[in-house]
């Protein structure tokens, strides 16, 4: 039926701890992990490699709530939304419990979605045949108005550095007729791929922050709080308490975003929070520190594990970046995954699901318990923990086209831009989404329109479009909404 | 360095191999198999390190750059295999960066000659500089040509299991049989599969005529996957891939959306049942049309001869490595021989590649014209 | 309609992006100029000082001046030796100049620089910086860069 043994279990428990350290490393994610360990899984079978990829991928994802909520830095893109409500806990004391409540969310998204992958997986994939480039351009767009959700009472300002966000992204080369554009010329052999992710990520969160705490005098402290007078801070399961249609709606956003080729990981994150903003009975409140924004960050980003594997496995095209670099696990051992895999490889395909089970355990197992300790970063004072946050930075930015000294310039280039934008008032999140969902706006644009020979008509033609666009006018017409509810209040608060 | 890695999964091996025995669990004394197998494997690697493994290099980290960003494509399978046995041969830790083809020229242009970078890449090397998509400065004039590692023949197209058509030669006639049609091919601008289309499109405009021709439609862009998406949509007719990418869409039980047949391949795919393209009579020049991606190592210009005639050494007794042939097979590449490894045959070789790609591209109207 | 030409097609999203970007822009400054109209301010008011009051010149700056230091660096002198030379710097940049706090600085600075260069370079195989300063162990066979 399925292989599992002692060295699967250990090369799990491998693979899960490795992952969590690539993905608390800012700059590091799940897939340079998985890319990393390829070519020694060359030396196994197929299902010991699985073992360990699979624990790498769910170990990576999760591994970056760790700094996303103790130092306001996301390991990973698909960690971002987690520090908006994560860092605002850790910083009134209550980290502990954030990151607790962050491993449990993983762990239930994860769950969800290997249930997805081992029931659904037909229905999915055939769903996600229904989603052609039109349908893609019309998710990322409804992605992109959560940038209006998010921005806080000056959504005119948020929205305004999205679209800049979108602008960065398209510097560099059109893949698709390999042109240059808003690129000088002394600049182009270095980006081609125009800038990338991480090294403007974690510039945006990290370096900027350095740069705005050494402009302040490195004073900032967290006070160490006392056990026992904060005993409401401390984490319980009631936490979850009235969060099961948040988990449920998150986990589904991420499986289903896993499930779309071609739409990006980070989007998911980026969907769930907004749908949680949204759906709340206090909206307001996300984005000061409450679990409910944790919750639909972190069980959307695990969700997305089953969620990608079901394309890679049912249709043979991988659903994200990192499962994109499994495939290669499976040619490695001359197997090609495609659409009769499942019915040919009945034993790898049992397998893949108690490995995924596994992981799950396995990554809960080792972040719930020892995170009490790790959560104690958090006291470390500033001056010293920078200097080392910098270096780490600097590492993951140089690994991350495997080894450039350019995007290390890309790091600090962003980590001012990014305090500047702290000067001039604008929302450096709304940057950073416009920036990650850029490039695929503009490509599933240009291949739906090419396909339409030039009709912007075909946006309005399908019946899932319809749906979309229904779904994006609630979107705005809710932000604005809730941005000015937001901005009356200030006043009242000013009066 | 991935022999402490190595050995420490070796490790986490043997542990389980023996809880297996204390346990004595079925699945787990099932696993105990590979487990042993492999940490002899890993033993056995570094006992002919020991041997043969005594270049200049021994012990230094060698950068393996691949002009793909990807690492499930054929440029990082062929170079991940090539560079495993070279790594053995002469003794050092070799890695595979999959840094992008702009990146890679960028560093192989600029590094040290000292052997420990090496682009290992396939004709988008100097096809790029041709099509313009990189500059003049990354000619192969400004490297030296290294050692051929192996061919991918595998190149072909694919259309829906619905479609009129399961050849290029019924494409044709299916233009001339239905004048109002057209039939739109998925390529990617700059590569083999632009190459190929450009060679299929000459052929037909030189028997059949501009008319025919002009029916024949390019759409631009796509890995593989988005490829087959378009097919899927069916907002491509015929689309260029691998057969080993291809093959399980062809096979029985595919869903009717899925299903592909795949025809014409750039070259004789060994152990795949397909026409290639020279079967259906497309010519070039006078000449048969066969075009395979040739991969081969490139070094920078002023690249230490004495290191380079060591890579030479050890890529001819790898070629020779029955193991290396095997696992080449089972991906459908092709092994070359130890003469057509040889540098001074490979320079040739390649500089004449390059000649023929020229003529193709100067010849074929740009893709303006065929998107239109 | 937009007519997508393939040489010309990399302009199109980028046109879109900035039309948008400039009617944003005009909207955030009339929406703003007529809300401190409303509340009795000039419909434009002189921007505010860029830094705050008193700002620590030296850490700023610092932090900005080491960090283009530790990136030309790191090609030179390989990836250990420049972090534990600038992870040292900013210790003492941020910490002071205090004997005991030096002492600290530098153990710091020597010791996250070698795990990080083990852990990374060597155990994780991940290309780093390497330079002058890199080492190769030919009989062991690995490298800190």
């Amino acid at each position: 039926m399925f292989d599992i043994g002692v060295l699967q279990i250990l090369v799990t428990i491998l693979g899960v701890v490795v992952g969590i350290i690539f993905g608390a490393i800012p700059g590091m994610t799940a897939t340079m992990a998985v890319a990393v360990f390829l070519p020694m899984t060359y030396a196994y079978d197929l299902h010991t490699a699985l073992y360990l990829l699979l624990g790498l991928y769910v170990g990576g994802i999760t591994g970056g709530l760790v700094p996303a909520i103790l130092i306001n830095i996301p390991g990973t893109p698909s960690s971002i939304t987690t520090t908006f409500d994560g860092y605002p806990m850790a910083k009134r004391g209550a980290g502990e419990r954030a990151l607790k409540i962050g491993i449990v969310s993983s762990f239930l998204g994860g769950m969800i979605s290997l249930v997805a992958l081992w029931l659904f997986t037909p229905l999915l994939s055939a769903a996600a045949l229904k989603f052609s480039s039109v349908e893609k351009f019309l998710i990322i767009l409804f992605a992109l108005t959560v940038i209006a959700a998010l921005s806080k009472g000056q959504m005119l300002r948020g929205v305004f550095n999205g679209f800049l966000g979108v602008l960065v992204s398209l510097m560099g080369m059109f893949s698709v007729n390999n042109s240059f554009r808003m690129v000088p010329s002394f600049l182009q052999s270095k980006m081609q791929e125009g800038f990338q992710l991480l090294p403007v990520l974690i510039g945006l969160f990290a370096i900027a922050q350095i740069f705005e705490e050494a402009e302040e005098g490195m004073r900032f402290k967290i006070e160490k709080v006392n056990d026992e007078m904060d005993s409401k801070e401390k984490f319980s399961f009631r936490d979850f308490k009235g969060q099961g249609v948040n988990v449920i709606r998150s986990a589904f956003v991420g499986t289903f975003m896993g499930v779309l080729p071609g739409v990006g990981g980070s989007a998911a994150s980026i969907l769930a929070y907004a749908q949680a903003k949204n759906f709340s009975k206090h909206p307001e409140l996300l984005g000061t520190g409450v679990p409910e924004g944790i919750v639909a960050s972190e069980t959307s980003n695990n969700g997305l594990t089953g969620g990608a594997l079901i394309p890679l496995l049912s249709l043979g095209i991988p659903g994200d970046s990192t499962t994109a670099v499994l495939i290669s696990a499976f040619m490695l051992q001359g197997i090609q995954v495609g659409p009769l895999f499942i019915t040919q490889n009945p034993e790898t395909w049992n397998t893949i699901l108690v490995a995924l089970l596994l992981c799950n355990i396995v990554m809960f197992l080792c972040m719930f318990y020892p995170i009490k300790w790790i959560s104690k970063i958090i006291y470390i004072p500033r001056q010293r923990l920078y200097p080392v946050i910098i270096m780490i930075c600097i590492v993951g930015a140089y690994a991350t086209k495997n080894g450039r000294i350019f995007d290390v310039w890309t790091l600090l280039a962003f980590g001012l831009v990014g305090y500047i934008f702290g000067k001039i008032h604008l929302p450096a999140s709304c940057f950073l989404i416009g920036f990650i969902l850029g490039k695929d706006l503009e490509n599933y644009f240009i291949q739906s329109v090419s396909a339409s020979k030039g009709s912007l008509m075909v946006f309005f033609t399908r019946p899932i479009g319809w749906v979309i666009w229904l779904l994006i006018a609630a979107s705005i017409a809710y932000a604005i909404i809730d941005n000015r509810n937001t901005k009356k209040r200030e006043q009242q608060k000013q009066a | 360095m991935r022999k402490i890695l190595a050995s420490m999964l070796a490790a986490t091996m043997a542990c389980s191999a023996l809880a297996g025995c204390t346990v004595g669990g079925g699945s787990a004394s099932s696993s105990a198999a590979p487990a042993g197998d492999t940490s002899s494997a890993a033993s056995e690697g570094a006992a002919p390190a020991a041997e043969s493994g005594t270049s200049s290099l021994k012990g230094s980290n060698v950068r393996v750059l691949i002009g793909s960003t990807s690492t499930s494509g054929d440029s990082y399978m062929i170079a991940e295999l090539v560079n495993r046995y070279l790594s053995q041969e002469m003794g050092f830790n070799g890695k595979v960066d999959a840094v992008g083809n702009a990146t890679a020229l960028d560093e192989i242009v600029n590094a040290k000659g000292d052997g420990k970078t090496v682009l290992i890449s396939h004709d988008i090397t100097f096809m790029s500089v041709l099509f313009g998509t990189v500059g003049e400065q990354y000619a192969l004039e400004n490297m030296t040509v290294g050692p051929r590692v192996g061919q991918n023949p595998g190149g072909c197209f694919g259309a829906a299991a619905e479609s009129p058509y399961a050849s290029l030669g019924e494409v044709t006639q299916y233009l001339i049989d239905n004048p109002t049609e057209t039939v739109s091919f998925n390529i990617e601008s700059g590569g083999t599969s632009h190459l190929c289309f450009a060679a299929y499109y000459l052929w037909v405009q030189e028997t059949q005529g501009d008319e025919v021709a002009s029916r024949i439609k390019a759409i631009v862009g796509g890995t593989t996957a988005e490829k087959l998406q378009r097919l899927w949509d069916r907002n491509a007719d015929v689309i260029y891939g691998d057969t080993s990418a291809f093959e399980q869409y062809t096979q029985e039980g595919v869903q009717a959306q899925l299903k592909m047949t795949m025809f014409d391949s750039c070259d004789t795919v060994p152990g795949v049942e397909i026409n290639s393209m020279a079967d259906t009579g497309i010519t070039f020049g006078g000449e048969p049309f066969v075009f395979s991606k040739d991969f081969c190592m490139y070094f920078p210009k002023d690249m230490d001869a004495n290191v380079l005639a060591e890579y030479e050494a050890a890529m001819k007794k790898v070629c020779e490595n029955a193991d290396f042939q095997a696992d080449m097979a089972k991906l459908y590449y092709t092994v070359l021989t130890p003469d057509e490894v040889g540098v001074e045959a490979s320079k040739e070789f390649i500089y004449a590649k390059r000649d023929l790609c020229k003529q193709i591209i100067d010849q074929a109207p740009s893709l303006d014209t065929l998107t239109a | 309609m937009i007519k997508v030409v393939y040489s010309t097609q990399h302009w199109i999203m980028p046109q879109i992006v900035m039309g948008v970007l400039v009617i944003l822009l005009a909207a955030v400054i009339i929406t703003e100029g007529m809300a401190r109209v409303k509340s009795g301010q000039p419909f434009l008011v002189k921007p505010g000082r860029f830094f705050i009051p008193e700002y620590d010149k030296l850490k700023f700056w610092g932090t900005l001046i080491l960090f283009i230091g530790y990136i030309f660096t790191l090609d030179i002198l390989g990836f250990t030796v420049t972090s534990i030379i600038f992870v040292f710097l900013f210790n003492l940049l941020y910490t002071g100049l205090e004997r005991k706090k030096v002492i600290v600085s530098l153990i710091i600075a020597v010791v996250s620089s070698i795990i990080l260069s083990v852990m990374f370079g060597v155990i994780f195989n991940i290309t780093l910086p390497s330079g002058m300063c890199s080492v190769t162990f030919a009989d062991f066979g690995f490298t800190i860069y």
